[in-house]
């Protein structure tokens, strides 16, 4: 299967075609930016449920407890 | 010349009633079943309808990129897009301008994420893509106003997603391209490695008055 399709609106021509060079090194550099973006948020809520944790265990409540407790919904 | 005919019937042998209607004419009204003006009265007067359909185009592949599709008729756009991915990614958009996306670092972001009970939000910021929906190996559903990108202003866009037929959702995309370019194109395309494996997009300019 081609890679890209393009389209032209004025004309209605439309044309399947693969990558360019540009174009392949961009989806690349996507690729790259995305895993680093998603193992960032990974560690940060990571981060953040180890928090909630040690802050549940000191107030001696479960989860479920504080979701009764806050008025929402385990 | 006058021709008086008696009897019902065809006409036969005739080239013309009078001097200006010609037999070529005549078969125009081959097929009326009701008065000509008054059809004509009752269609409707669409150079006044608000929306306006500009390109369609269906989706497959990594990359679907769609040219001179804004042009200066029209400030805002609508575009209208159902798909299905090979699997599970946001859909992210390009502006676009004689041919080459603008890959440089001026979307900006705010998403707000909703499933049952659980609302989740995420901005972002110097990307080099703006995000438009969300998807999967699923049939979902997004509706994006796109604000003047034909002009040299900020181009802005709210999209509002529903996705997972099976545990419904919506996301709500909605950002800033924050460059003072024109553009007559926009390029549409799923993240993580994934491609469209169904749909259809469709473009709408607004009428400005």
């Amino acid at each position: 299967m081609e890679n890209v399709i393009e389209v032209w609106a004025d004309t209605g021509e439309v044309v399947e075609r693969p990558f360019t060079p540009e174009e392949l090194a961009q989806r690349e550099k996507d690729a790259a930016d995305y895993a680093a973006a998603l193992a960032a948020a990974e560690q940060a809520a990571a981060e953040r449920e180890a928090q909630r944790a040690a802050l549940l265990e000191r107030l001696g409540l479960t989860a479920d407890e504080f979701a009764v407790l806050v008025g929402g919904i385990a | 010349m006058p021709v008086t005919i008696g009897g019902s019937g065809p006409i036969t042998g005739v080239t013309s009633i009078n001097t200006s209607v010609s037999d070529t004419e005549l078969g125009y009204l081959d097929g009326v079943t009701s008065a000509l003006q008054t059809q004509i009265n009752a269609k409707a007067d669409t150079s006044s309808l608000g929306l306006s359909f500009i390109t369609s185009a269906s989706l497959s592949g990594a990359s679907v990129s769609i040219n001179n599709c804004f042009s200066s008729l029209y400030a805002n756009y609508l575009l209208l897009m159902d798909f299905t991915l090979s699997g599970t990614a946001y859909v992210y958009y390009r502006m676009r301008a004689s041919g080459s996306d603008d890959t440089s670092t001026n979307y900006i972001r705010q998403e707000l994420d909703i499933g049952s009970t659980t609302v989740t939000a995420a901005r972002g910021s110097s990307a080099t893509n703006g995000f438009l929906s969300y998807g999967g190996a699923y049939r979902s559903a997004v509706r994006s106003t796109i604000y003047n990108p034909q002009l040299a202003l900020a181009t802005v866009t709210q999209s509002d997603t529903v996705y997972s037929p099976t545990s419904p959702s919506m996301i709500y995309e909605y950002g800033f391209h924050n460059v003072n370019t024109a553009y007559d194109g926009i390029t549409l395309y799923p993240g993580s490695s994934q491609t469209f494996s169904a749909g259809t997009v469709r473009i709408y300019g607004l009428r400005n008055s």
